[in-house]
């Protein structure tokens, strides 16, 4: 069983500390939720667990698989295990999602194994076509050019197929929940529900509780200004939705 | 639109050159030995042609005399018509043996996964291999067909009345200067003729004629589409062009017939060495269709070798034939020939200097094989001196292989009166050492020779002992302090060797930069033994002059031989006449030679200056095979373009002219296309999408121009410009120019630049690419359209050139 864990996690943003010592153990086969409000770091987590070079981490670790991940490349990571759903998915013009997809498949599978010839077209369309179907996509969508004049909706679908596609161990979402309609949200859910197993972890970044009513989490933090600061079970986000961060700050500032 | 009135037409369009977009003519073109009227009278008598044709070449050829250079567009000074008629050569050229063609282009061959038999043919060996049972199997049908599809020769001879009333008439003689040429010195090309109606279903391929595979210097193409015929000629592959000639004119004339339409794709990689100037155009009727698609990518193998220039003869005195060293991919020097040298006129220079004291005068745009740091790497690129930083390493000559031979002495002069003297035949290592004491510690003054040197000096001996055994005579020592040697031969013949003048004027005569590295590092040991100073222990050396030329002239020779020359310093010495009150001031400059030569043949220095040097005359060379050499122990590199502009002359009414472009301008290179649409009738259409990526030093431009002439009412254009720039070093221009005389025409223009950004390459590698791989990903999609548009064996190819053309862009 791996397990994601994050000690005393510091983080610079253009020379500004934003995360200040945050600690997390996400086992895997569970579902974590981080729930707080706007500017205090949830963002910036997900970005230094993924790589972004605009992240400078100058203190802590995060361990998955026995390393320290904050020395590997984003690939590497993802290589590992390690999958981002984007709050704001990045379009590529000219590329096709199939094209893409296929692609970073065989990058996986190539970095696991040099020897890979990578996986077949019939293959990988069956693949491509299964998971579509679960996602309540169009097979049309395959053919359209990744993100690239996407609605918010579709390209948060499009990144739940890409986890889909790509069997991550731990996955975040950030803020997959923005921008979303109800049937959207419903969708993107339940296709994360189906996906939920032993072997995938999820951290669930958000600013609402809503998501949490369609993806129940084990577990809920509450992250302040660049720490966590309260942990609990689901029943926290429901305290959350009725009072507000106010007498979370209140205590913090006691 | 009856077929007679072509000519007549065109006339109308005088002033729309294709290399004439605003330029006032004012430049006069000087005729220069070269080319000439009988070379072509010999091209047009080899080939055969009939008398109707040769007079055409002469007067193509006499209006390429008269007619100015483009003074619009890149620049293209540096090119010299006198040095390229040096290939034109008025037979055709037997095929180049594959053994000829350089390992790295062979290796190029094997990473695009061409077979050897494509390979061999490629190279133009093809004799026997398959492609040419393929290419009889699309003759038979397309004979069946009535389709025409042979060389231009072929045409010229087998179908003369068909090819005589279209030649030159979609791109007459007066068009451009480069046109001109082309059509005074055309050879190669294909000749196509599909009849009204017939449709050709494959793309007819250049590819797959004999002889085309090697794309003339001078190519001429022909396609004619009668009414209502379809095809679609593709030119060119994704090999690397590998040319060993620096210019290529080529011109492509196509006729569209009334409802016919006509597809032209070109995919060319151009060596990075090459002058590509190609007049493409398309003469489109009623109803016509036509759609060029462009491809021009950057150098994969053009600069892989490196070339050393021998010795230090000034650029200005090199010659056509001069032997010069060049570097190959593997480090190591050949000699190579100059074939080529260019006046590039009175420019601004600049002079960059480095740590350890080489300094060298060049412009702005003059590149240099760069090592620079990126992030932990170095990258080893062509920077222009406009963008060399302080910092960065440029690469020096360092250990040359000798390639110098004896000088041949003429024999000292006879002179009435006086004694004969005995003079070495040829220079040795003996003689060198002595002039070079001489051009330290030596004059010549009443036709005696002077040694300035005492019993006392080590050297003392050796000075006698060579000045014997050379030339036979016994010097005399002159007040304890002037060793002389009375004879007025002798002193005449070192002045014609260039020995003369005061110890200021004095200078390294150019010669002696010729001789085998012995010869000249006893001329050095010469000099070092009177002027210089070894310190004990050491083999640091010091050399003092008033003369700061011969210490200039000394360091060049010392480069040559493979030393390491540290800078020339000046000091300054005030003294007092012991009983005037009158002071002067000496100047001495000092060279120093560090401990260690270089052992490697190119080794990298810091920069540590760039200054601007004011105006001075500036001059280029030609190396054959690669365009490097190596100036004052700088290897630098010659820039070269490619301007191409496909155009559609759309005078039928509902005629539509379509040009999609790509250019991927990599280090060094300028790549300047677009095209032109000219509408001349009503209801016609027209669309231009151009894409261009630049890379590293890379620049590519877009030049575009649309024209609507009046009364072509209810016109329909749209142009698009995208740039996706890769570096920041890159760069991207668009020059978008439109006459429109007509109100009633719907015009759209939308153009962008992008740079491939963080976050897009961030989101990739998040889903396992390499940094590399998301990078190719990000061009290839932005190519997508383009690729789309390419018959499927060469849209995998084209995907397998952006993979290669990206290689090696990271880390």
């Amino acid at each position: 069983m791996s397990e994601l864990v994050i000690r005393n996690l510091h983080v610079n943003v253009e020379g500004k500390e934003i995360l200040k010592g945050l600690n997390l153990t996400l086992p895997q086969g569970e579902v974590h939720a981080i729930m707080g409000p706007n500017g205090t770091g949830k963002s910036t987590l997900a970005y230094t667990l993924m790589g972004h070079p605009k992240y400078e981490v100058t203190e802590g670790e995060v361990i998955f698989k026995g390393q320290n991940i904050l020395e590997l490349s984003p690939e590497e990571r993802a290589h590992l295990g390690i999958f981002l759903a984007f709050q704001y998915p990045v379009a590529i013009p000219g590329v096709t999602l199939a094209n893409f997809l296929r692609a970073a498949i065989n990058a996986k599978r190539k970095a696991i194994n040099p020897d890979d010839e990578g996986i077949s077209v019939a293959e990988f369309r069956k693949l491509l076509m299964e998971k579509m179907r679960l996602l309540k996509m169009d097979p049309s969508f395959a053919g359209r050019y990744l993100n690239d004049g996407f609605s918010g909706g579709e390209k948060k679908r499009a990144e739940i197929l890409q986890m889909a596609m790509l069997e991550p161990e731990i996955a975040i979402l950030d803020e997959t929940d923005s921008g979303l309609d109800i049937d959207a949200l419903r969708i993107v859910s339940e296709g994360v529900n189906a996906l939920r197993g032993p072997d995938l972890g999820v951290l669930v970044i958000t600013h609402y509780q809503r998501i949490l009513r369609y993806i129940k989490p084990d577990k809920v933090h509450i992250m302040m200004d660049g720490r966590i600061v309260e942990s609990g079970g689901p029943e926290l986000a429901e305290h959350l939705e009725e009072h507000g961060y106010d007498w979370l700050r209140e205590r913090i500032a006691a | 639109m009856p077929k007679e009135n072509d000519a007549e037409l065109l006339e109308g369009l005088g002033e729309e050159n294709q290399y004439d977009f605003h330029t006032p003519e004012h430049y006069v073109f000087k005729a220069r030995k070269g080319l000439d009227e009988d070379i072509i009278r010999q091209i047009s008598a080899i080939k055969g042609e009939p008398k109707w044709m040769l007079e055409y070449r002469l007067k193509a050829y006499r209006h390429f005399i008269e007619r100015p250079m483009p003074n619009w567009g890149p620049d293209l000074s540096e090119l010299d018509f006198d040095d390229i008629y040096y290939y034109i050569k008025p037979t055709d050229k037997a095929g180049r043996s594959w053994d000829e063609i350089p390992e790295e282009i062979k290796e190029t061959f094997d990473r695009l996964g061409i077979p050897e038999a494509e390979q061999k043919f490629l190279a133009g060996v093809g004799a026997q291999f398959e492609s040419e049972m393929v290419y009889h199997r699309i003759q038979e049908q397309l004979e069946r067909q009535g389709v025409i599809f042979k060389s231009i020769e072929d045409g010229l001879r087998e179908h003369p009345d068909l090819f005589r009333k279209y030649f030159g008439k979609v791109v007459p003689i007066n068009d451009n200067k480069f046109a001109a040429l082309n059509s005074a010195v055309w050879s190669g090309g294909s000749f196509v003729y599909v009849p009204p109606g017939v449709e050709v279903t494959m793309p007819l391929q250049a590819y797959f004629r004999l002889n085309t595979a090697n794309i003339g210097q001078f190519e001429r193409t022909l396609i004619i589409a009668d009414e209502g015929a379809k095809v679609h000629y593709v030119e060119g592959c994704t090999a690397p062009m590998y040319s060993t000639e620096s210019l290529h004119t080529g011109v492509i004339e196509i006729i569209v017939r009334p409802g016919a339409y006509v597809r032209y794709t070109t995919i060319q990689n151009w060596s990075k060495n090459v002058y590509n100037l190609v007049t493409q155009r398309a003469m489109v009727y009623e109803g016509g269709r036509m759609e060029w698609v462009d491809a021009n990518m950057g150098c994969l193998v053009g600069d892989t070798a490196l070339f050393l220039k021998n010795g230090v003869k000034p650029i200005a005195e090199v010659e056509a034939g001069d032997e010069i060293f060049a570097l190959t991919p593997a480090f190591t020097l050949e000699p190579h020939t100059v074939i080529a040298k260019k006046f590039s006129g009175h420019r601004p220079v600049f002079r960059v200097r480095t740590l350890n004291h080489r300094e060298i005068l060049a412009t702005a745009n003059h590149p240099f094989l760069t090592l620079r740091k990126e992030g932990r790497y170095f990258q080893l690129i062509w920077l222009r001196l406009d963008q060399l930083q302080v910092g960065d390493y440029v690469a020096i000559s360092g250990q040359m292989p000798d390639g110098g031979k004896p000088y041949t002495l003429p024999p000292a002069p006879k002179v009435p009166r006086s004694q004969p003297i005995r003079t070495p035949a040829e220079t040795t290592a003996d003689l060198m050492w002595l002039l070079g004491f001489y051009v330290g510690d030596g004059f010549c003054e009443d036709n005696r020779l002077n040694f300035a040197v005492v019993p006392e000096d080590p050297a003392y001996p050796k000075v006698v002992r060579l000045v014997q055994e050379l030339f036979g005579k016994e010097p005399s020592l002159h007040q304890g302090r002037v060793l002389r040697v009375s004879s007025v031969p002798l002193v005449r013949w070192l002045a014609e060797l260039g020995f003369e003048g005061k110890a200021t004027e004095k200078r390294v005569p150019s010669w002696v930069f010729t001789l085998p590295k012995e010869q000249k590092e006893a001329f050095l040991e010469g000099y070092i033994a009177a002027d210089g100073y070894v310190r004990d222990g050491h083999k640091n050396m010091s050399v003092t002059s008033a003369n700061r030329s011969l210490l200039e002239d000394v360091k060049r020779l010392a480069i040559s031989c493979g030393w390491n020359p540290s800078k020339i310093s000046e000091w300054r010495r005030t003294e007092k006449k012991p009983l005037g009150t009158e002071e002067k001031e000496y100047v001495h400059y000092m060279l120093y030679f560090s401990d260690e030569p270089l052992k490697q043949p190119v080794a990298f220095a810091k920069v540590t200056a760039i200054e601007p040097a004011g105006e001075a005359d500036t001059w280029d060379i030609e190396v054959e095979g690669a365009h490097n050499f190596v100036a004052e122990g700088f290897v630098v590199h010659n820039s070269k373009v490619t301007m191409k502009y496909p155009s559609c002359y759309l005078v039928g009414e509902g005629a539509h002219g379509e040009i999609l472009s790509v250019a991927f301008a990599r280090d060094g290179q300028i790549l300047d296309a677009g095209g032109k649409m000219i509408h001349l009738a009503p209801n016609t259409s027209s669309k231009i999408i151009s894409k261009s990526i630049s890379k590293g030093t890379g620049r590519s431009s877009y030049r575009g121009l649309l024209k609507v002439r009046r009364g072509a009412h209810d016109v329909r254009s749209h142009v698009t410009c995208d740039a996706l720039l890769l570096d920041e070093a890159s760069q991207t221009d668009t020059y978008p120019y439109m006459e429109i005389e007509e109100d009633d025409v719907t015009i759209g223009h939308e153009a962008s630049v992008s740079k491939v950004d963080e976050d897009q390459l961030f989101y990739l590698r998040s889903r396992g690419l390499s940094e590399e791989e998301a990078t190719t990903m990000v061009v290839a999609g932005f190519m997508d359209f383009f690729v789309k548009e390419l018959p499927m064996e060469y849209a995998i190819e084209m995907n397998r050139l952006i993979r290669l053309q990206m290689e090696g862009s990271v880390g």
